[in-house]
Formats: structure tokens, sequence, C-alpha cells
């Protein structure tokens, strides 16, 4: 569908000449659909310059403009308001600075995750971000959506990792931030402003992160567990130990069994999966002390060969990939000693709203994925997911966190009461603030971040 | 090329991105109150919006100390931090107890 007519000749003759790669695209072209709304042209900048002609131009004519890097999270946010002209920042895909000494590096936004990691392997590096889908997903698209894996525990997210970002803002003009909050009198560090922000604040065009050498060695211990319960005790006497894991997962049975197929769990059973990063005497130390601690287990395996160590780890990672066809993913943010009992919450609402659910941890940052696959998603599943996400929601609110609907059919988030965010609370205002002021004529995804800014 | 691996335990990640972090952010405070005048809108307002995910960290830190995970020096630093904190606790109550944060706040000309 098109939200709205506009005047194509006149967005042509004001817009399309600011870009060197512009076309018009057919009334059925889904390639850049957004939650059903097609827009009528794409664009590829080939650079920050032609990016900046192009929101100048499309700012001052009302024109709506959708950023997109690879797509990949494309499934969060409500449905945009307008969806004119789509950005592409395919072309900006360059590594502008490396530097392995100084442990940074600087690329533009429209590079892969998968690209920026093979180069820095190379030089014994990694930026430490391993979110869903890195061969599609941009370096832009990635900080802005937040998205991030099992490593965040140790390494943080994309917010602990930014050092520095160019943007460009919704009227054209480019801007610069990075360095020590105080130093700089212009004021706070706008940095992370742009982390999460899902390019409503502007378009960013280049980050600057800091790296971190690859470990030395690394190793997973999996754990079978006959109930959930047995397993949180293991997190939460992990989570107190000494021991600083470099992740935490825990799976219930339907993730497991696509994780780790040839585990055999018992339904209720469900498994965990602990990583860790660092010297060989300390793996080692690691590995003993952690089978101490999975006395309870009904089946233990350390994995230290790579090729298994690539194959788990790949597993873990794309588990939540929001661009999984035919799926809802819900994300509720927890503290990390409710993990366990939020993931058995989330399976038995989801039972008893008449779905299967299929349900991942990073238990150790008080993050719980839901996946739901119904045959089909017609008008009652859709009702169901509804009635599912408040539930769930409530829950996740009594324990002091939030839930996050990341991906799921656009027919939910056209239901009324349907909030994908959730209430940010006393927030809210702040947020509209910024959003006035940095975008005051609603040009970067309007209507997709939270309370529809 | 320097290398600096990390060791497997939580040590490391008490000193980084805990104790570091906050004595960082708390020691500013007096400086991000005098600068604040000068501030754009938009710094003001992140700064708003992002000071609670300061007090997450400081409140995961606390538990830390009582579950009994900090080094003696680690514990030494962390109660260097808390007097700190208590200095520089009025700052932060002055910086967000605006009644509608989103008005900038300027100097008198």
């Amino acid at each position: 569908m098109r939200e709205r007519t506009i005047d194509a000749s006149a967005l042509e003759r004001n817009v399309a000449g600011a870009v060197s790669e512009w076309r018009a695209l057919g009334d059925s072209d889904d390639t850049f659909a957004v939650e059903g709304m097609r827009p009528s042209f794409a664009c590829a900048p080939s650079g920050e310059d032609e990016l900046s002609a192009l929101l100048r131009a499309a700012n001052d004519a009302g024109v709506a403009v959708i950023p997109w890097g690879g797509g990949t999270r494309m499934s969060l946010g409500f449905p945009p308001r307008a969806a004119d002209v789509v950005a592409e920042t395919r072309r900006l895909d360059e590594i502008v600075e490396y530097e392995p000494a100084d442990l940074t590096v600087t690329v533009q936004a429209g590079i892969t995750l998968a690209a920026l990691q093979s180069r820095l392997r190379a030089e014994g590096q990694m930026l430490a971000l391993d979110p869903a889908a890195a061969d599609r997903a941009t370096i832009g698209g990635l900080t802005s959506a937040n998205a991030s894996g099992p490593l965040r525990l140790m390494y943080g997210s994309a917010r602990d990792l930014v050092i520095g970002t160019r943007v460009v803002n919704a009227d054209g003009v480019i801007s610069k931030s990075g360095g020590r909050v105080v130093k700089n009198v212009a004021g706070y560090d706008l940095n992370k402003l742009y982390v999460g922000a899902l390019g409503t604040v502007g378009v960013v065009v280049q980050l600057s992160f800091k790296l971190h050498p690859l470990p030395q060695a690394q190793s997973m211990l999996v754990a079978a567990f006959r109930t959930v319960d047995d397993a949180s005790k293991v997190v939460a006497a992990l989570m107190r130990s000494p021991l600083g894991p470099a992740a935490v997962e825990l799976l219930d049975a339907t993730a497991a069994r696509e994780v780790r197929p040839d585990v055999a769990l018992p339904d209720g059973g469900c498994l965990l999966v602990v990583a860790a990063h660092g010297f060989e005497a300390a793996i080692v130390r690691s590995l003993r002390d952690l089978r101490e601690l999975c006395s309870a287990a009904t089946d233990l395996e350390d994995v230290r060969d790579e090729a298994a160590l690539d194959t788990l780890s790949a597993a873990l990672r794309e588990f939540p990939d929001p661009s999984r066809a035919g799926s809802a993913l819900l994300k509720a943010a927890v503290p990390p000693s409710r993990s366990a009992s939020t993931l058995a919450t989330i399976r038995r609402e989801a039972r008893d709203a008449g779905f299967e659910p299929a349900l991942l941890s990073h238990a150790g940052s008080g993050i719980v994925y839901a996946r739901l696959s119904p045959q089909t998603w017609e008008d009652d599943a859709v009702l169901r997911l509804g009635v599912l996400v408040e539930r769930v929601r409530a829950h996740a609110r009594g324990e002091g966190g939030s839930l996050v609907v990341e991906a799921c059919p656009t027919a939910a988030k056209r239901l009324p009461a349907f909030d994908v965010w959730g209430d940010p609370g006393s927030a809210f205002p702040v947020m509209q603030a910024l959003k006035q002021n940095l975008d005051p004529k609603g040009t970067l995804n309007p209507g997709r971040f939270i309370g529809r800014l | 090329m320097a290398h600096v691996v990390r060791d497997t335990t939580k040590s490391d990640k008490v000193d980084r991105y805990f104790l570091d972090y906050l004595f960082a952010e708390w020691e500013d405070l007096p400086e991000v109150e005098r600068e604040w005048p000068t501030w754009e809108e938009p710094s003001r307002l992140l700064f708003v919006l992002e000071w609670p995910m300061r007090e997450d960290r400081l409140a995961t830190l606390r538990q830390w100390v009582a579950d009994g995970l900090l080094t003696g020096k680690q514990l030494g630093r962390y109660r260097e931090l808390k007097a700190l904190i208590e200095r520089h606790r009025p700052i932060v109550e002055r910086l967000l107890s605006e009644d509608d944060p989103t008005i900038p706040r300027r100097a008198a000309p």
C-alpha cells in the first residue's frame, strides 16, 4: 500500500537531482516495503555530500526518507507514517581508517559487519559485536538498531563500543561527535544519541569503534538440565561467582533442538551454554569451575574444537534473527537474576495463548527472546499475539524490565492497542523534545520509533 | 602490535566497566554543571535521558559488593566512589530536578 499520494514529478525535480543513483519503484515493487508501505523511489548516495543534499531537499519538500542499510532490522518499530524515498547506504562501504596498534577503526556506515570482521581478523582483532545476520547487516543499521548478541555480556553493546560518529541530520547538516564528555564545550557527547534511535534523528554515515584482540583461547560448556529451575540456580551461582564468562545462554527445549539437535532434552528441560574467552590456562580453570557449578546437569560437554565452536556460536547468534520470515520475535529485558524465571513465564504465557514458542536467553545480560512461528498468522493468531504481548510486558515491568516486539506481522502492528516498544514513561517528553529539535518536520523514518516519534 | 588479552574473571570487568566508568562520570559533574548553560538543547536532553543508566550501573556494582565479588583494592576504590557520589549527588539533583527537563535552561544574558 501507499499511505499517501505524492507529486512524483515535483519530488523528482526537487530531490532526485541530489543523488547520482536514483530510481522510481513500481507500484507492486516490494523491495523496500516497510510494513507493507511501498516507497515511491529508492536512491543510493555515493557519499555523505550526496546524502546531505538529498536530505536537505527532502526536508524542504516535506518528503519522508527511510534510511536503509542491509534491511535486516526493518521489522523493528511501528509502520512509518509516510515512506516516500528510501536512501540506501550500500555505497558508503569503506574502511576509512584502521590503526591496529590503537585498537580503533573508523568505517563508513554501509559496510557489512562480516566484511569489517574479515579485515580485522587478519590483524588478530575484532569488533566485539555478534548480532544475527552479520553477512547482510550494515554497521550503520546495526548501530541504529542497537543490535547485539551473546558476547554483549563480556564486551557490552554498540553503545559501549562506539567512540565517534559522523551523521547527516534531517536538514542535511553534517555533524560529528566523539571524545570525552565534558571536554567539549559544545556539550555532551552525542555519540550515544544515534545508537538505537532507528535513524529517526539523523543518518549515521561514519562510525569509529574501539576494538578488542581476538581471544587467545575460547571454549564453551554445554549443559543439559531437566528443568529451567535447575539451570536458573546455576546461572545465579555463576553470576555471583568471580568467573567472568563471555556469554551465558539459556535455551528451552524447542530452541535447543534447533541449536543443538544432537542433544536430547525432555519437554520442560533446557540447555545452558557458557562461553569463556581468555588465556588458555584461564579457560581450563574456568571449565573446571563451571563443571562444578553444573553438578545437577544431566549431560555435560566441553566444546574446544574450532569448527564446533564456530557452528555453535553461529547457531546461538542467528537464533534471534528478526528478518526470519513468518515469525514474531519478542525481546524482554529484565535484571539478569530474573532471566530464567522470565523465560519460564513467557513459555507458560505463550502456551496459554496457543503458541509453541522457542526461547533463548542471553541470561547473563537479562535478555530473553521468544520466537513464535505459527502455521499461519490468521486474524485469531494476531489477536492472541496482542494479548500475549500485554501479559509478557506486564511481567517484564513487574521485574523492573521492558519488552520490545522486534518482529511481527504488520496486521498486529495495526491493532489499535498494540505497542511494539512499550510505554517509555517519564522519558518520553525528553525523547519528544529531542525529535522535535533534530527532525522537526518528521523527515526521517516518521512514526517508527517509541511513541510513534 | 600490543595485545591485551583478558582473563576470564569478573575482576577486570569491575575495574573497567564499573569503577573506572563511574569515577569518570561522577568526577565530571562539577564541570558539567559549569558548562550546562552553554550546552545545546540536544546535549542537555541526552544527558537527562541517559543519567539513569549510570544509576543502573551503580546498582549492579552495589550488588556485587554485597555478593563479596570485589577485591580489597576494588573495595577501597568503591568506598572512594561512594564518598565522591555523596559529594556530587546534589549536582545531579539540581540538573535533573527542573519541573520540565525538556525546557532548555540557559544562563541569563
